[in-house]
């Protein structure tokens, strides 16, 4: 199991699609989940589009899932119960007030739960096929200075080691009798967070202070000093499957709002 | 010309009294100078000075002359400076910005203004010099540490610096990552490249040094060329600093008046040496062998510690058979270190056996409790689990309150956990900084305080991982004798993973070697390390005098520096005698 959000580092054809490219489909399926009325067909399709074009099993994101999967019941669970509307599967009298589980409320919350883990499957995706430096060096070809596009890269290949970091002060922390986070009682919770953040932020500040004197080591600061451009060994161009891509997300996309706006005025 | 020149040179961090002085120092080209001493004595200060991070990056006080290069550090810039300097520091996870191994090595060589075909063949030149053109475009935190070592040593190499500055850099590496280093850093001295590093393993650099300084004080002690080291003992005794085991072993006996040659550090030339003289070392009586060991299952009651067929597998998609059906028992009081190469299983097996992994098969019993049937406080109460890093356990400020932490959780009133935190905190030298906070200690001193914060919960079971790492060989020495106290005086059983066979011979009652998953060896150390041939599977080096021991064919085999110069000794006076 591979820590969440982290480059897979295999070569399939989503990895080799320009980061913009695949920045510009999910934003696009995002918006899509949102225009059509069974997003859960959206939700699969992804899991079998990551699978197919990018050789990941569901079984190597499974944590992933399972931190979704309570999010998503809990979404469906809350608009079943609150939105009412006959038919019911089970109602109840209670007073004055009538608590029923309505069928509406089910598949509005359905909707929802499913919109929720297509966004966060669709930055899954991203995160999974994309190199954090091609990334930034296509923001970088997109006017964004180097140094940002660079530190915001190197920002994203950190997440991993920190995450890991985490698990071990996890561990840390119950080998000295705490188990404040594993517990599901806030006030025991949030102390937690707040104990472990001690050792996850100092040592953080202490690799920022090396890290940061490192690639002072090796010349990030050069080519402003010797007014020399750097240059790019592996540069970031869009291929012509990358704009055809793009070009298809926009069409779609507008095919399907001039649709929705077709059908409201029929109405 | 020189690489490098300091003349009369000081430096003080803002507020702090002065950590240099008077330091004057000359390395010329195609030199490699090592620079040792105690920890803390400003060999790493020094290193920075030479490579322009004070005043550049660092600041303080900086006094006296640096001139690196020919060029005066002061008027230059940390970008000037470094572009001629390759530099390498002793954590190679703070010295990897890029996630693929050729973008890592091109970097430095893009900074450089380099043309896409230059730097297409500097790369393919650094990987091959550092014999990893395999690596080239793996992901760089999927590799080992001495890949990723090796790794920051090509990607400093790439731009062709005209000076190699190394700062420990193996100190953080298990022994096959090490001796992966050192390879590379034997091909850069060969090669003729002026290397200045600091190095706590002077046996394994020994043969590519041409002069060592010697820091302490705040000052240089001694600057000498290697093969004159042995003459300057004293010296080496006062600042801590250990010469390797069996040069000193040499220099000892002759100071002693034993007649024996200046002994090389490896144990076939001391073997050599020594057969080239009459002296023959002096066998102990059968008596004073050592006891036989608690073997594997030998039945103590009740035992400590029984781990029974423990097998754990990693779950997709690494699914790695750590442990194969490990069986250990161990007595209460005793000492034992669990030894063998990356990736042997120790690691798995400490957190099983501390709870932190469930395991696929097997038990692990405290006192007869099963340790996966026990809740979190129950466990941590049982079973005390110290982490490789001391940073990652500190969780309150000050270091009093760090410490009664774990016992407040464990139910503990506040006036007996502030009670039982003063006794260890008294015990491991540490009372007095009680109001600290814990990132004011030395590393050392940390290291120190993540075992108080554990011992303070007086577990019948203490594993502690890796707690030498980083310390020079005083600290770690003192570390391992306050553990073997602490077995002693409460009846725990202490449980130490490391690869200092060294510290092992000295300090352990037992030793487990571990090879894939197997327990391959099970034993007294003086037992464990006759078998070389057995622990070469694992990557595990006796220590030079125990191994000197067995080309020698001592009974028993002599654990420690002390023990082999005292058998030597002996037996030049019984030769001298008849």
């Amino acid at each position: 199991m591979r820590p969440l959000y982290q480059f897979s580092g295999q070569d399939s054809f989503l990895h080799r699609l320009d980061p913009r490219t695949k920045l510009i489909f999910v934003v696009s399926y995002l918006l899509i989940s949102f225009l059509v009325p069974q997003p859960w067909i959206l939700f699969f399709l992804l899991i079998a589009a990551i699978w197919a074009l990018a050789g990941i099993s569901p079984v190597e994101y499974y944590p992933f899932l399972l931190l979704m999967l309570p999010i998503m019941v809990a979404i469906t669970l809350v608009h079943t119960f609150l939105i009412e509307g006959a038919p019911y599967f089970w109602s109840v009298q209670l007073g004055r007030v009538e608590v029923g589980v309505s069928i509406a409320g089910l598949y509005t919350g359905l909707e929802l739960g499913f919109r929720l883990g297509t966004m966060g499957l669709a930055f899954t995706l991203f995160a999974m096929t994309t190199e954090p430096f091609q990334w930034g060096m296509s923001m970088y070809r997109w006017g964004l200075p180097y140094k940002v596009a660079f530190l915001f890269a190197f920002a994203i290949r950190l997440y991993p080691l920190i995450q890991e970091e985490f698990i071990v002060i996890q561990r840390a922390l119950k080998a000295r009798g705490s188990n404040a986070l594993s517990s599901f009682n806030p006030l025991r919770f949030f102390p937690g967070v707040v104990t472990t953040a001690v050792p996850l932020g100092l040592g953080a500040i202490r690799r920022s202070q090396d890290v940061a004197m490192a690639m002072e080591l090796r010349g990030l600061n050069l080519p402003e000093e010797t007014g020399r451009p750097r240059v790019l060994f592996r540069d970031v161009r869009l291929r012509a499957v990358d704009i055809a891509i793009m070009a298809a997300c926009v069409l779609v996309l507008a095919g399907l709002v001039v649709a929705r706006l077709v059908a409201r005025s029929l109405r | 010309m020189e690489a490098i020149t300091l003349e009369g040179v000081g430096f003080a961090f803002p507020g702090q009294p002065p950590l240099l002085h008077d330091v004057n120092l000359r390395v010329g080209e195609g030199e490699v100078v090592a620079v040792v001493g105690p920890t803390g004595c400003g060999k790493s200060t020094l290193l920075h000075i030479c490579a322009g991070v004070i005043p550049h990056f660092v600041s303080g006080e900086l006094t006296g002359r640096v001139q690196v290069l020919g060029e005066e550090t002061r008027q230059s810039t940390l970008a000037r400076i470094a572009a001629r300097i390759g530099t390498v520091t002793q954590d190679p996870e703070n010295q990897l910005f890029n996630l693929i191994v050729a973008d890592e090595v091109a970097w430095g060589m893009e900074n450089r203004a380099w043309t896409r075909e230059e730097i297409g063949a500097g790369l393919a030149r650094a990987l091959d010099f550092f014999r990893i053109p395999h690596l080239r475009d793996r992901i760089t935190y999927d590799l080992s540490g001495g890949e990723k070592q090796r790794l920051v040593l090509a990607a400093n190499y790439a731009p062709r610096p005209d000076l190699f500055i190394l700062d420990d850099p193996t100190s953080q590496l298990d022994p096959i990552g090490a001796s992966e280093v050192l390879a590379g850093i034997r091909d850069l001295s060969e090669s003729g490249h002026t290397i200045l590093l600091v190095e706590g393993k002077l046996e394994e650099i020994w043969a590519l040094v041409d002069r060592v300084v010697l820091i302490d004080h705040g000052t240089v002690e001694l600057d000498a060329p290697r093969d004159e080291l042995h003459r300057h003992l004293d010296v080496f005794a006062a600042a801590m600093v250990p010469l390797p085991q069996l040069v000193e072993l040499g220099a000892r006996l002759r100071r002693g008046g034993v007649p024996v040659p200046p002994l090389p550090p490896d144990v076939e030339g001391a073997a050599a040496s020594l057969a080239s003289t009459t002296v023959a070392p002096a066998q102990a009586a059968p008596e004073a062998a050592a006891p036989p060991a608690a073997a594997p299952g030998a039945a103590m009651d009740p035992p400590r510690l029984r781990v029974s067929g423990l097998a754990y597998t990693y779950p997709p998609p690494r699914r790695t058979e750590a442990l194969k059906g490990v069986d250990l028992v161990l007595p209460a009081g005793s000492v034992a270190a669990i030894v063998g190469q990356n990736g042997s299983g120790k690691t798995t097996l400490a957190r099983c056996v501390s709870g932190h992994l469930r395991p696929t098969r097997g038990t692990v019993e405290v006192s007869g409790r099963d340790v996966q049937r026990m809740s979190v406080r129950h466990r941590a109460a049982a079973v005390g689990y110290v982490f490789q890093n001391p940073d990652h356990q500190i969780f309150k400020d000050p270091v009093l309150d760090d410490v009664m932490f774990g016992p407040l959780n464990l139910g503990m009133g506040g006036d007996e956990a502030r009670e039982s935190a003063e006794r260890v905190l008294r015990a491991l030298d540490l009372w007095d900084v009680r109001d600290l906070h814990p990132f004011r200690l030395s590393k050392g001193g940390r290291q120190r305080l993540a075992i108080a914060a554990i011992a303070v919960m007086r577990p019948p079971v203490l594993v502690i991982d890796e707690p030498t790492t980083g310390q020079d060989v005083h600290e770690s020495h003192a570390i391992m004798a306050l553990l073997r106290d602490l077995a002693r005086e409460s009846d725990q059983t202490v449980v130490v993973i490391t690869h200092a066979m060294n510290l092992v011979a000295a300090h352990c009652d037992l030793v487990a070697a571990l090879c894939q998953g197997e327990l391959i060896a099970f034993g007294t150390p003086e037992q464990v390390f006759r078998d070389e041939e057995l622990l070469r599977r694992t990557f595990v080096k006796p220590p030079p005098v125990t191994a000197l021991g067995n080309r020698l064919g001592l009974e028993p085999r002599p654990l420690t520096l002390d023990e082999a110069v005292a058998r030597f000794a002996a037996g030049a006076l019984r030769a001298a005698c008849e």
